[in-house]
């Protein structure tokens, strides 16, 4: 084998030591005559056996934590009254069934509060100072647009956010 | 035949608990060692990985059926596990601090060369490299993903991923020889 092969080689040596390569007689051709990537491949085995897994547990508590949270978001699971602060509680849309254009909205930096009809130019809506550049990420074919800026905002922020949209909406406030 | 990530998706987006606790499940290793290779303690990164799946989970609306779900939790899990990063270093320059993740000056190569097992030794290597290039390698080497899905998830191009992984590689042969 001529050595041209090892860029090529290299980049597929992980796939290789997971055994996903649908055809690995080219890696393995090239591996037994070029002792460079055979001990890459060897270093790709030995990362890869020492692969960590969550803790034991962690799985549960997030699903759980999750499903409180989607239930306490529909309304569907009322919580004692007790818990209920007088005035905060309300007819809420679930925040994972938000519109994708909403959140589009908050990821291009649009002003939802200019909706409203009470825009104040000179303060900024606090979910949209807290971006940073960098924090929005769109590939060329939108493969992930929107979603890493949603991610950078505060609770706080994204609470006012998801509060404004209920105004949008016509909720009850 | 296994239910594929994109069916649960559509699943848990009409309210199935069982759909939304096997999406869970499915994802909990990939996401915590991002978030480990990030914080690189153990429990930052337990808070890490939850508040990334609530935050994934409230945003469901946001996900596009054309993007693979793992590589959208991931970055998803990035972004949170930056962020904490970045709360840490605030705090640093405060005289208290408590369970910060460990700092890059902290973990040496020279300590994690005294571990007599191979394997474990390479995995504390990898601790040790700058954060871009053993995020790199653990996302190809663990979990797989192309160079473009690295990028997307570490926020660089699909270059920088794929330069990224192989200095990173290229320094862990050196550590470990
Ligand atoms: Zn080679």
């Amino acid at each position: 084998m001529i050595e041209s092969n090892c860029g090529e080689v290299r980049e597929l040596l992980p796939l290789h030591a997971e055994g996903a390569l649908a055809d690995p007689t080219e890696v393995v051709e090239h591996i037994a005559t070029c002792a460079e990537c055979g001990a890459e491949l060897e270093l790709v085995r030995v990362l890869a056996a020492s692969r960590p897994a969550a803790p034991d547990g962690l799985a549960s508590t997030i699903s759980a934590a999750v499903l409180a949270d989607a239930s306490l978001a529909s309304g569907s699971d009322t919580p004692p009254a007790a818990a209920v602060e007088p005035g905060r509680r309300r007819s809420v849309t679930p925040w994972w069934q938000l519109t994708a254009a909403a959140v589009a909205a908050l990821a291009l930096g649009v002003g939802v509060t200019s909706s409203l009809g009470t825009p104040d130019l000179d303060v900024a809506p606090e979910y949209a100072s807290e971006l940073e550049e960098g924090d929005l990420f769109v590939s060329g074919d939108g493969l992930l647009a929107g979603a890493p800026a949603l991610e950078a905002l505060s609770d706080e922020a994204l609470m006012q956010f998801l509060d404004e949209l209920q105004v949008i909406d016509g909720g009850a406030a | 035949m296994e239910v594929t990530d994109a069916e649960l998706v559509e699943r848990a987006r009409s309210g199935d608990a069982r759909a939304l606790d096997e999406l869970v499940r499915r994802h909990t290793d990939a996401a915590f060692r991002v978030a480990l290779s990030y914080v690189r303690e153990e429990d930052t990164a337990r808070d890490v990985v939850q508040d990334a799946f609530l935050k994934a989970f409230r945003a469901l609306e946001t996900f596009r059926g054309d993007a693979a779900f793992k590589t959208w939790l991931m970055t998803i899990t990035a972004n949170e596990a930056r962020g904490v990063l970045r709360k840490t270093k605030r705090w640093k320059e405060q005289p208290i601090e408590e369970a910060a993740p460990v700092p890059d000056d902290k973990i040496d190569p020279a300590s994690a060369a005294v571990m007599s097992d191979e394997v474990g030794r390479a995995r504390a290597l990898l601790q040790s490299l700058p954060e871009k290039q053993r995020l790199s390698v653990s996302l190809r080497v663990d979990e797989g993903l192309s160079f473009r899905e690295i990028g997307a998830v570490i926020g660089s191009s699909e270059g920088a991923a794929r330069v990224n992984y192989f200095h990173g590689i290229r320094r862990l042969r050196e550590l470990m020889e």
